[in-house]
């Protein structure tokens, strides 16, 4: 019988610093980022907003870490919920809920529950990830 | 009051391609990998994109639908240099992000120069509890310089009437 193959939760507390670096590595300046007064005008939110494509880029970064460098992403799906401010934590568990070989090759489906720690408020849909081993 | 006006209407099909200046290069997916890991982290998890300079380098999957280095445009007002789509709106708005799905074909590589086509694919009406608003669905897609589509993008973005 095969074993199910776990892959380890994850945690990440939002910091000033992640949200700075992760707007430069992405040339995207916008002050949704890092202007807490102007993301309060816009958005009626107290502090600066994630781009939450950067979820995707954590997700895809810890499945690589976990299954390997060769472990190939051909597939992501992720629908936004509710916005993360600065400070807040965000948890991430996975679940493969299917693996199959395919032209000699395994792949695996997986679903990650993205959620704030703090209050429990999920931040994505159940994210659907693709990967080829 | 709908937002759905023929001029909204006639935004759908629209089309806009971007070519980058210059190649990814080595610096911005060192860049990207180093934001990534500039983070507190609960678990252990020491692993990361790291990966010696070499002709075996590629960017990490999703960084390809992540970075405006393609753009050949300025930052506007709000510090945003990305690609947003003008929709002839009446009233102010915001825009947040509703949902992206990838699809990966051909990895992203320092020496790539993009080439990224956005087209307006859906534009549909919604209505929340204080007022309506309009998701925008676009295909974007990613080419190198030989013309190969190394990935799509569809990507939805919420226009919502200011408060």
């Amino acid at each position: 019988m095969n074993e199910k193959l776990i892959i380890q939760s994850l945690s990440i507390n939002i910091t000033p610093q992640l949200l700075v670096s992760y707007a430069g590595a992405t040339w995207d300046f916008h002050r949704y980022h890092y202007d807490s007064q102007f993301a309060k005008e816009k958005l009626n939110v107290n502090k600066p907003i994630v781009d939450g494509q950067m979820f995707g880029a954590i997700i895809a970064k810890h499945l690589i870490s976990e299954l390997g460098q060769n472990a190939s992403i051909v597939k992501m799906k992720l629908r936004y919920l509710s916005m993360v401010m600065i400070d807040e934590t965000v948890k991430f568990d996975f679940d493969v809920t299917n693996s199959r070989l395919v032209d000699d090759m395994t792949v695996l489906n997986v679903l990650i529950n993205v959620k704030v720690e703090k209050d429990n408020r999920d931040v994505l849909k159940p994210v659907e990830v693709e990967i080829k081993l | 009051m709908s937002l759905m006006s023929e001029a909204v209407k006639k935004m759908i099909g629209k089309e806009v391609t971007y070519l980058a200046n210059e190649e990814i290069g080595f610096a911005s997916i060192r860049y990207f990998e180093l934001a990534l890991s500039h983070k507190k982290k609960i678990d252990n998890n020491q692993s990361s994109f790291d990966q010696p300079k070499t002709a075996n380098v590629v960017a990490p999957p999703t960084f390809i639908f992540e970075t405006n280095q393609y753009m050949n445009k300025t930052i506007d007002e709000q510090g945003y240099i990305g690609h947003s789509w003008d929709i002839p709106l009446d009233v102010e708005y915001s825009i947040v992000r509703g949902g992206n799905e990838y699809k990966i074909y051909h990895p992203l590589l320092p020496s790539t120069k993009l080439e990224v086509k956005w087209k307006i694919v859906n534009i549909i009406e919604k209505h929340g509890k204080d007022s309506a608003f309009l998701i925008v669905t676009s295909n974007i897609q990613y080419f190198n310089q030989d013309k190969v589509l190394l990935a799509e993008n569809i990507e939805d973005m919420i226009y919502m009437p200011a408060n």
